[in-house]
């Protein structure tokens, strides 16, 4: 029976291949060959078809003493390197076999309607995730002294997180009461006239590729925030800028998490026709309507490096956007003693400083 | 002959020093521009009239509506004085409050050292505030009255020997009062300081928390993602709202002088603050 997974090796040396950042091809781990991206991908066309074909008959182990639920939602797969047992969840699409180490793909989770659009390949390194870390902390007066040093990074993952790309077409039709105010003076009176003008604007609105993540294990609020990709790096997917990553394939459909992103769009789209009113002294919203059409959804990976923390028992998590470097993370914690001194210092810098002036000014 | 030509001369002589017009003295109350009803005139004429008799200042009143080229009100208001020989004994005290309607300007004037005494600066200001709010309300004779009653009551204060000034407060009720003014800033300090740092280290703290979920998406616009098919500007209506100016010099609140006392020009005249209406 074929493998249902596939490990990606070196043509030279058999080593582990995985996808690096900075050449942005795929490289070896033993012997630091690197290949192109197309290359690889047609080196393991075939290997990846019969690990799509072997899935499509995929049945659990006999020996696998699972229960129904575990088994609709677990996947064990064969290590081709090591044929050691890889137990997955079944949205499993990347992973690494924790006993040899090698990058494993399953390539039916990419396949057929879960085969993704696009990817935008790691641009930074697992070094440049743990280096924003330390400088993450910075300009927060109030994290512990004891955070930065004694919080030790626990786990650095690499992630191919899956997001839904939503084209669509916002119809708005706004109505809005404006006043335009001419101050004239004369030697006995000013005189105020006030022009009133009903203003209406009726248009549509464009947008395209809004990203929503599509994987439940990602906190919403981490990957919004990790916003914005340059989608001028974004290619079209191959499964080659998997290896040396973690992946999940969507487990949020997109029906579902539409309901996010149409807040979003029906709120710009608003902001947007809101910014044609101009050349008014005040202008007060009427009437409005945003009306919302998806065109089309698109399926992409984004890459994210995900550290996790400890300190004082409780795990921090942090996220890296693997593209543009920007971090965020947990509710850090916060030094109320720190908080105190602070608002104390502040107070009394306060009180002195206006008691001077009020000494000198009065 | 001779004899009858002399006793004509010397009848016509005698008779002739009652016809001719004696030096008499001005009016009190001039309307040139017809605000007022003549009985309403004769009314403050007599009520002038008895003023300045019992406290030997003259109060004036003219209404005019053309300042004879003058530019400046109190330029005209000395010119009125003087031309119009106004002012009570040797020394003219007078009080005179000037109206130009075309300009709808007022002024008062002051001559003559006992004048300048009861019409302190501050003590014309009060004279001006109450006239320049019956002149806004458009109560003319109201207006005139007011001048009328004000001035008496000034006059009064004068012969008491205690002309309304601005009221004097010795060098330590000053510092106390300053005193007073700096506890009280103070005391509003110790409670805005720390609010403000309240506010300052809750900012702060907010820089410890990161991750939120977005409403907007106005990242994911094209650059010609906006397009408008209606874009309507209808005027409906204009509104007009006319407030009077408070120029720097008007009376309202009786604050136009900071000093006390009164200042006399060279032409030994002392104004109002004066204002529109």
């Amino acid at each position: 029976m074929p493998d249902q997974v596939t490990n990606y090796k070196c043509p030279k040396c058999g080593g582990p291949l995985h996808f690096d950042s900075a050449e942005q091809k795929l490289k070896c781990d033993y012997c630091d060959s690197v290949f192109e991206v197309a290359e690889i991908e047609e080196m393991y066309a075939d290997a990846n078809l019969a690990a799509i074909e072997a899935n499509d008959v995929y049945a659990a182990p006999d020996y696998l003493e699972w229960t129904e639920d575990e088994a609709q939602h677990m996947r064990a797969y064969t290590c081709p390197s090591c044929s050691a047992e890889l137990i997955c969840d079944d949205n499993t699409a990347a992973t690494r076999c924790p006993y040899c180490g090698n990058p494993t793909i399953v390539p039916s989770q990419f396949s057929g309607a879960l085969k993704p659009d696009y990817v935008i390949p790691f641009k930074l390194d697992k070094n440049a995730a743990v280096k924003k870390l330390s400088t993450f902390y910075e300009g927060k007066p109030f994290l512990p002294a004891a955070f930065k040093s004694e919080n030790h990074i626990q786990e650095i993952q690499g992630i191919y997180v899956p997001f839904w790309l939503y084209d669509g077409t916002a119809s708005a039709d706004m109505t809005y009461h404006g006043t335009r105010t001419h101050i004239a003076r004369t030697s006995r009176e000013q005189i105020t006239t006030t022009e009133h003008y009903r203003i209406r604007r009726k248009g549509y609105v464009r947008f395209k590729h809004v990203p929503a993540d599509a994987s439940s294990k990602m906190p919403d609020a981490f990957m919004d925030s990790l916003e914005p990709f340059s989608y001028a790096d974004m290619v079209p997917f191959q499964i080659s800028y998997m290896p040396g990553y973690l992946a999940d394939k969507y487990d949020v459909s997109a029906e579902d998490d539409a309901k996010r992103v149409d807040v979003r769009m029906k709120n710009s789209a608003g902001s947007a026709i809101d910014s044609t009113v101009m050349g008014y002294d005040s202008i007060a919203p009427e009437q409005r309507f945003v009306g919302l059409k998806h065109d089309q959804i698109h399926y992409a990976f984004f890459p994210i490096w995900m550290l996790t923390t400890q300190w004082n028992g409780k795990n921090y998590m942090f996220a890296m956007n693997g593209q543009t470097g920007k971090m965020i993370g947990d509710d850090l914690p916060v030094d109320n003693r720190k908080f105190l001194l602070y608002f104390i210092g502040i107070s009394l810098a306060l009180i002195a400083v206006f008691w001077l002036i009020i000494s000198f000014a009065i | 002959m001779k004899r009858i030509i002399t006793w004509f001369i010397a009848i016509t002589a005698f008779f002739g020093l009652w016809l001719l017009p004696v030096s008499a003295s001005p009016k009190h109350i001039v309307d040139h521009y017809g605000l007022l009803e003549a009985s309403a005139v004769q009314e403050l004429e007599d009520k002038a009239i008895e003023i300045s008799n019992r406290y030997e200042v003259d109060l004036y009143i003219r209404i005019e509506n053309d300042r004879q080229g003058y530019t400046r009100l109190s330029e005209f208001a000395e010119y009125l004085y003087k031309s119009e020989d106004m002012g009570y004994g040797p020394e003219k005290n007078g009080y005179l409050l000037t109206i130009d309607m075309d300009e709808r300007e007022y002024l008062t004037t002051a001559y003559g050292s006992k004048a300048h005494r009861a019409f302190t600066d501050y003590g014309k200001d009060q004279v001006e505030a109450g006239v320049e709010y019956e002149l806004r309300q458009g109560d003319w004779y109201e207006a005139m009255h007011r001048f009328l009653n004000d001035s008496e009551y000034m006059l009064s204060q004068e012969a008491q020997g205690t002309p309304v000034d601005i009221p004097t407060i010795s060098e330590e009720e000053l510092a106390a009062q300053k005193e007073q003014t700096r506890a009280n800033f103070r005391g509003i300090t110790a409670v805005l300081s720390p609010l403000t740092s309240l506010l300052v280290c809750l900012r702060l703290r907010a820089k410890n928390k990161t991750a939120g979920i977005k409403t907007t998406a106005v990242n994911y616009i094209p650059e010609d993602g906006l397009r408008l098919a209606i874009r309507e500007d209808s005027f409906l209506y204009r509104t007009e709202t006319r407030i009077p100016i408070n120029t720097g010099n008007s009376s309202g609140s009786g604050g136009g002088h900071s000093h006390g006392g009164t200042t006399i020009n060279s032409g030994g005249f002392s104004h109002g603050s004066g204002g529109h209406f």
